[in-house]
């Protein structure tokens, strides 16, 4: 007996009925869907623009986020860092901040703070 | 497909396509994924490849026949990117489609039918298509050939290894 006499009966009653109404509700689903991309705009242009969207997001992160430092510009040391703080336009006098000595006797890199007076910025303050 | 490329009356004749091709393509995607839902998702990426595909079918082959090789190809692809996604290894991947099989509510096995079903499940992804198309479709060899692109001969020694491990795993203990 081969194989398909012997399981015949499994063949019949594993037919799987497909119903009208599912043949129309996956023809409905199909037009739609077909339809709705015509009129969409193509997948490609929405890739580029979101792409470039999330590049410039990336940029402006990078580029605006050393400005949100809130290391007091009269510290000599950057309170995030640890190294000297350069960021001394708004400073005033290094010397004359009392705090910065007592940090800078123990923890400032001297070699910085030369090169960074010997720094033209330095000579338009 | 004169009636596709007539411009007038394009979404008219993709629309007969998807009805009369619906039946036979959800049997095969079903048996494959077992999921009813999986199904649907399935289906309606194979109509929408052929939508896109279409224009450029040169008719070589019939076209329920590229239809189901399409949804060969988009079955076995949707079952290893869920292998994947899910982390199923592939031994329990059988174990998650009899999972699959028994929260099946639609349809009521008997014993014996179900033990049938779950050996069919133990077969490799392809065996187990092959199998399907020939048992349950009633299926030419040549025409399985053209859909899976496989030799005749090949064909016809996987089916034989399908038929003997089935009925090795239906023999009682």
């Amino acid at each position: 007996m081969s194989f398909e006499e012997k399981y015949n009966r499994y063949k019949k009653s594993g037919k799987l009925h497909v119903s009208d109404d599912y043949v129309n509700e996956m023809a409905g689903k199909v037009s739609e869907h077909i339809s709705s991309r015509k009129k969409g705009i193509p997948r490609q242009f929405v890739w580029i623009f979101s792409g470039t969207a999330a590049i410039a997001v990336c940029m402006a992160v990078v580029f605006f986020a050393p400005l949100n430092h809130t290391d007091n510009p009269g510290n000599a040391v950057s309170q995030q860092t640890g190294q000297p703080n350069l960021n001394m336009k708004d400073s005033g006098n290094l010397a004359s901040n009392s705090e910065t000595q007592k940090i800078e006797s123990k923890e400032l890199d001297h070699d910085a703070i030369v090169e960074y007076l010997l720094d033209e910025e330095y000579e338009e303050i | 497909m004169d009636m596709f490329r007539d411009d007038a009356r394009t979404n008219y004749a993709f629309n007969l396509i998807v009805r009369k091709h619906t039946p036979p393509l959800y049997r095969l995607i079903r048996r494959m994924v077992i999921d009813a839902y999986d199904t649907d998702d399935v289906l309606q990426n194979v109509f929408i490849k052929a939508w896109k595909g279409l224009p450029n079918f040169r008719e070589d082959a019939a076209l329920g026949t590229w239809l189901f090789r399409i949804a060969s190809n988009e079955s076995i692809t949707f079952i290893n990117r869920k292998r994947r996604f899910l982390f199923i290894p592939f031994q329990s991947q059988e174990t998650y489609l009899n999972e699959k099989l028994e929260a099946d509510s639609a349809v009521d096995y008997e014993a014996g039918e179900k033990k049938f079903k779950q050996a069919i499940l133990s077969l490799p992804d392809k065996q187990r298509l092959v199998f399907n198309m020939k048992f349950y479709e009633d299926m030419t060899y040549e025409e399985i050939a053209e859909i899976t692109g496989t030799s005749v001969g090949a064909l016809k020694a996987s089916y034989h290894i399908a038929t003997k491990k089935i009925e090795a795993l239906l023999q009682p203990d």
